[in-house]
């Protein structure tokens, strides 16, 4: 309990203090995982749809591969990734290993089956008989997946929540591919582990707490923004209110 | 003004199963056609295929004459609009929900407010405007429906069983409002029924369709008190189904002796092994001292009577089992009864036969 509570201290010193070295892992964590979950979203929303609306050979196939995506562990996306970041790696000449770069593809790796799978299930969750009503209104193709993507944005948002705690909790292929160098490529759960890794208990706990207060907060603005979207029929409301 | 639609050798599979196959189907612009017949039939299928929602295998369909490239259909599509059973609308307000097809068609948004507005009137929902959709009851949600559909001033109007799961009452009132706005707008429609008492109220002809198969197309009248097969006969409610022998008799009504050994007249010139059709409200129920009737008087008794909506359903033995309809104003004279003997009437022109 005793470490718990230094942690909460320090944590408080350091946030109080605007600490720089704290301020820049938690600028660098921020991007990280903030472009990894853009990417994914980018990637996984379309084809989620698309993997959702349109039948083709080989689609459960590709479905099959996108579950196994979704159970991914860091730590083989992170060492697939360095084989192909390494200087001698296929990617080698880009010259992206143990960059911010690096990480941000990894942790894209992570996070793209879990939007897509979560998407592609928020779609299917949809009456069937929908897509057939929006298009009998004259929906374009564009059209059609716009309006059932609005329709699904509860499950979408619950996507993009699970992408985001993908990347902003995994330690393994972000240190393999980030190294976790100082003023470079630290983030939160790298640093939480170097500092364990050193002994530094309360900081690694205030870093931690850190990390906590920066999910939940990221996570809450998503979950709002979810909520706000839902209609609560009128029976429910009074039922609520009852509880 | 409505289109007028051909369809030509369509054939839809499932599952390695034919479940559509229509080889000719016309409808003339402005008209209403009902599609019936039992689950399974194809009704729904042939709907989609005609509203450009599905490919058929292999079949084509012209509007106003020209065949239609279902790859290239969003232009025609645009033109026309489908209401289905679960009314399915947007997670959005009830003015959004009746917009969205305007704003596909990228109108600009005073004549969308202006449309919506009007249709939102017309189907007395005005006051809904605002109301997220999914709070709806079921008649209002259905009425949103219908102003979606209308709103885009469609030249062919679907309706996939729009009203089954409506009550009676929000049902008859949205059936009156349909029919006075077809007539209005002189659109061609095509809707699809469970339920036979609709067809002599909306549609101006019926395709009766079985297996997939279109089994008759005609008049509403002529499907009703003239179906092509037993199956149809029974589906638009006919239960006398009467199995005998009918026997031409020079010009005259043709007799049928049916099982059991009663003999009637029938209108229908068929001879042979038959099954007589007889629509029970055709039977006049009277007590056995009544005036003679020339032709198809029947003595029996009364087995049961049981209710039926506002009339009751009366099952006589006459030597075979008659059912017959009846009011309630009959019932309280107390001239039915279970056990009571009366004379079943009814006219030569009433019996349809069907060679079996």
């Amino acid at each position: 309990m005793e470490a718990v509570w230094q942690g909460l201290v320090q944590a408080y010193y350091l946030l109080i203090r605007l600490d720089p070295g704290v301020m820049e892992v938690v600028a660098l964590t921020f991007k990280v995982c903030g472009l990894a979950t853009a990417v994914s979203v980018f990637i996984g929303v379309p084809l989620g749809t698309f993997l959702a609306l349109k039948e083709f050979p080989g689609r459960r196939l590709v479905i099959s591969l996108v579950n196994t995506g979704m159970g991914l562990p860091p730590v083989v996306v992170g060492l697939w990734v360095s084989f192909l970041l390494w200087r001698s790696g296929p990617l080698g000449r880009l010259g992206l290993i143990y960059t911010p770069a690096a990480m941000v593809i990894a942790q894209a790796f992570i996070a793209a089956p879990l939007v897509t799978g979560l998407t592609m299930a928020a779609i299917q969750q949809l009456p069937a008989r929908l897509k057939t009503q929006v298009l009998a209104l004259g929906a374009s193709p564009g059209q059609l997946y716009w309006t059932l993507l609005k329709e699904a944005r509860l499950g979408i948002l619950a996507a993009i929540i699970a992408g985001f705690g993908g990347v902003i909790s995994e330690v393994g292929a972000a240190s393999m591919v980030g190294g976790n160098i100082m003023h470079q490529t630290r983030v939160l759960t790298t640093a939480t582990v170097m500092e364990v890794s050193r002994g530094h208990f309360d900081i690694a706990m205030a870093l931690s707490f850190i990390l906590l207060g920066l999910a939940f907060s990221i996570t809450a603005v998503l979950t709002v923004l979810q909520q706000r979207t839902r209609a609560v029929p009128d029976g429910r409301k009074k039922l609520l209110r009852l509880l | 003004m409505g289109i007028s639609i051909r369809a030509e050798g369509l054939r839809v599979s499932k599952g390695g199963r034919e479940i559509l196959a229509v080889d000719n189907l016309e409808i003339g612009r402005g008209e209403v056609w009902g599609l019936i017949g039992p689950n399974g039939a194809g009704k729904s299928t042939l709907l989609q295929v005609l509203a450009l929602l599905e490919e058929p295998d292999t079949g084509n369909i012209f509007f106003d004459g020209q065949k239609i490239d279902y790859h290239r259909a969003l232009s025609w599509r645009r033109q026309l609009a489908v209401v289905f059973q679960e009314a399915l609308l947007l997670d959005t307000t009830v003015f959004n929900n009746v917009a969205v097809g305007l704003r596909f068609r990228g109108i600009p948004w005073p004549v969308v407010k202006e449309r919506v507005e009007h249709w939102l009137e017309v189907l007395r929902i005005s006051h809904l405007a605002s109301r997220p959709a999914r709070r709806l009851s079921g008649g209002e949600a259905q009425r949103v429906s219908l102003a979606r559909a209308f709103v885009l001033e469609p030249r062919v109007l679907f309706l996939d069983e729009p009203f089954a799961t409506l009550d009676a009452p929000t049902r008859g009132a949205l059936l009156e409002e349909l029919h006075f706005i077809l007539r209005e707008t002189g659109i061609t429609a095509v809707f699809v029924t469970h339920d036979f008492t609709e067809l002599p109220f909306l549609a101006d002809q019926v395709a009766a369709l079985q297996g997939g198969r279109i089994v008759q197309s005609g008049r509403p009248e002529t499907i009703l008190w003239q179906p092509a097969s037993v199956e149809l006969a029974a589906f638009v409610g006919i239960t006398n189904l009467l199995p005998g022998e009918a026997r031409l008799n020079g010009s005259g009504p043709v007799q049928v002796r049916l099982q059991g050994g009663v003999t009637i007249l029938a209108g229908t010139r068929v001879g042979g092994r038959v099954v007589a059709c007889l629509r029970p409200e055709e039977i006049i129920i009277q007590g056995v001292t009544a005036a003679e009737a020339p032709a198809n008087r029947l003595r029996g008794r009364i087995r049961h009577i049981i209710p039926q909506g506002g009339q009751y359903r009366v099952e006589i033995d006459c030597g075979l089992p008659l059912v017959a309809l009846a009011g309630a104003s009959q019932l309280r004279q107390g001239c039915l009864q279970p056990g009571r003997e009366v004379l079943a009437t009814f006219p030569p022109e009433a019996v349809h036969l069907i060679p079996a």
